[in-house]
């Protein structure tokens, strides 16, 4: 195993650099409901709530409230009260941890008697990571690597072959 | 090899690109999905099968237009072997699609515009090598064939590039889905992708290029022993 890992360390110096990176604690999965009556204002610093989270996104297909803003550190925004008409949202953001891993967060903002109520709900999306950081993936890289080059050798062989006895009936002419 | 590295290069250039884009398939960053997961790494290798299969089939109308223009019947040979190679890259696709649609779609089959769109239009080409079978003259066989050819190509890109474009479909760039561009694709996932694409083509016109001389070896003998 090390074997492989350092011959590809060698050969594909560049590569490593996009292996993940060893993961740290997880952020916490939990619920908050907060409420607020006032106009515009921050809902939920989601930073402040999970903790640990270093970039938070919404999805190019993810259709927020048009009320709603969402910023990179994680804060959701109710920029006014006019434009959320109907009774109850959801939608679903992306947050990256400190710990490499991206996490999916289920927003529900519903209003009840003027108040707006925000529930919001985290879950890790998982991913190899635990496979990459013990390097076991370079294993899978050799093997693909090497079933490669065993079928381009071959049509390298095969190509060769016939160039000869395309020449040799030529030459026979 | 004949010709040497100026007539080859192309080969190496698809070979160094996979060298590249197989590696990074396994360890280049991706966009991290609810339902995919590490899936998305298909990608790189389920949808580049398509991308060669145009390809070797586009070459494969080229020298079926070049066959009915000239009458030369090695071109017509090519034109087989290249639709030849192009539908092992079409089975790949469609078993590597059902392998990656039964983990998300949750079923190896659905009714997607774009997995029937595939389906017929690679029964269309099975259908393109029975005519061959049946037309013994090779004059009437490279007519026929060239023709026919030209018509799969045209209903292929009907059927899978533009029908599921009109009608729903899951796949991402269609019935209303974006594209590449609308996705929350990681734009490094394109140095990646596009690489492999393009070495995939290569090594495909690289096979059926194989498959040709090989075909037009055999033909040559046979021409020499129904003439001797």
């Amino acid at each position: 195993m090390k074997i492989v890992h350092s011959f590809l360390l060698v050969f594909f110096t560049g590569l490593s650099a996009f292996a993940t990176q060893e993961p740290i604690s997880a952020a916490a999965n939990s619920t908050i409901t907060e409420s607020v009556s006032v106009f515009p204002d921050t809902l939920v610093d989601l930073n402040r709530q999970f903790g640990g989270l270093k970039s938070v996104v919404v999805a190019k297909e993810v259709v927020i409230p048009e009320a709603i803003e969402i910023t990179p550190s994680g804060l959701i925004i109710l920029t006014s009260d006019e434009l959320l008409k109907a009774e109850a949202y959801s939608f679903e953001v992306k947050a990256e941890a400190s710990d490499n891993e991206v996490y999916i967060i289920s927003v529900r903002i519903k209003k009840s008697n003027g108040k707006i109520l925000v529930s919001t709900v985290a879950d890790k999306i998982d991913m190899a990571s635990g496979f990459r950081a013990e390097g076991k993936i370079y294993v899978v890289v050799a093997v693909s690597m090497i079933l490669f080059f065993v079928i381009i050798g071959y049509l390298f062989v095969l190509d060769r072959r016939m160039n000869r006895i395309q020449s040799e009936i030529k030459n026979r002419k | 090899m004949r010709g040497g590295f100026a007539a080859n290069w192309w080969k190496f250039l698809g070979v160094g690109l996979l060298l590249f884009a197989i590696p990074m398939a396994w360890l280049g960053n991706v966009s991290v999905q609810v339902i995919l997961h590490e899936t998305i790494r298909n990608l790189y290798f389920h949808v580049t099968m398509w991308f060669a299969m145009i390809a070797v089939f586009a070459g494969s109308v080229f020298y079926s237009i070049k066959a009915l223009r000239t009458g030369n019947r090695l071109h017509d040979i090519r034109a087989e072997q290249f639709a030849q190679t192009g539908m092992m890259f079409g089975f790949i696709g469609i078993t590597t699609g059902m392998m990656w649609a039964n983990y998300t779609w949750g079923a190896p089959w659905v009714d997607d515009p774009k997995l029937n769109g595939s389906a017929v239009s690679l029964l269309i080409y099975m259908a393109y090598f029975v005519l061959r079978g049946s037309l013994n003259d090779p004059i009437r066989r490279l007519r026929a064939a060239g023709a026919y050819n030209i018509f799969a190509f045209v209903m292929l890109i009907l059927l899978i590039g533009l029908m599921p474009r009109i009608n729903d479909s899951l796949h991402p760039g269609n019935g209303g889905n974006p594209g590449f561009g609308g996705y929350d694709l990681k734009n490094e996932m394109k140095w990646v992708f596009y690489p492999s694409v393009l070495g995939w083509i290569l090594i495909g016109f690289w096979i059926a290029g194989i498959k040709s001389k090989s075909a037009i070896a055999k033909y040559t003998l046979e021409e020499e022993i129904t003439e001797s």
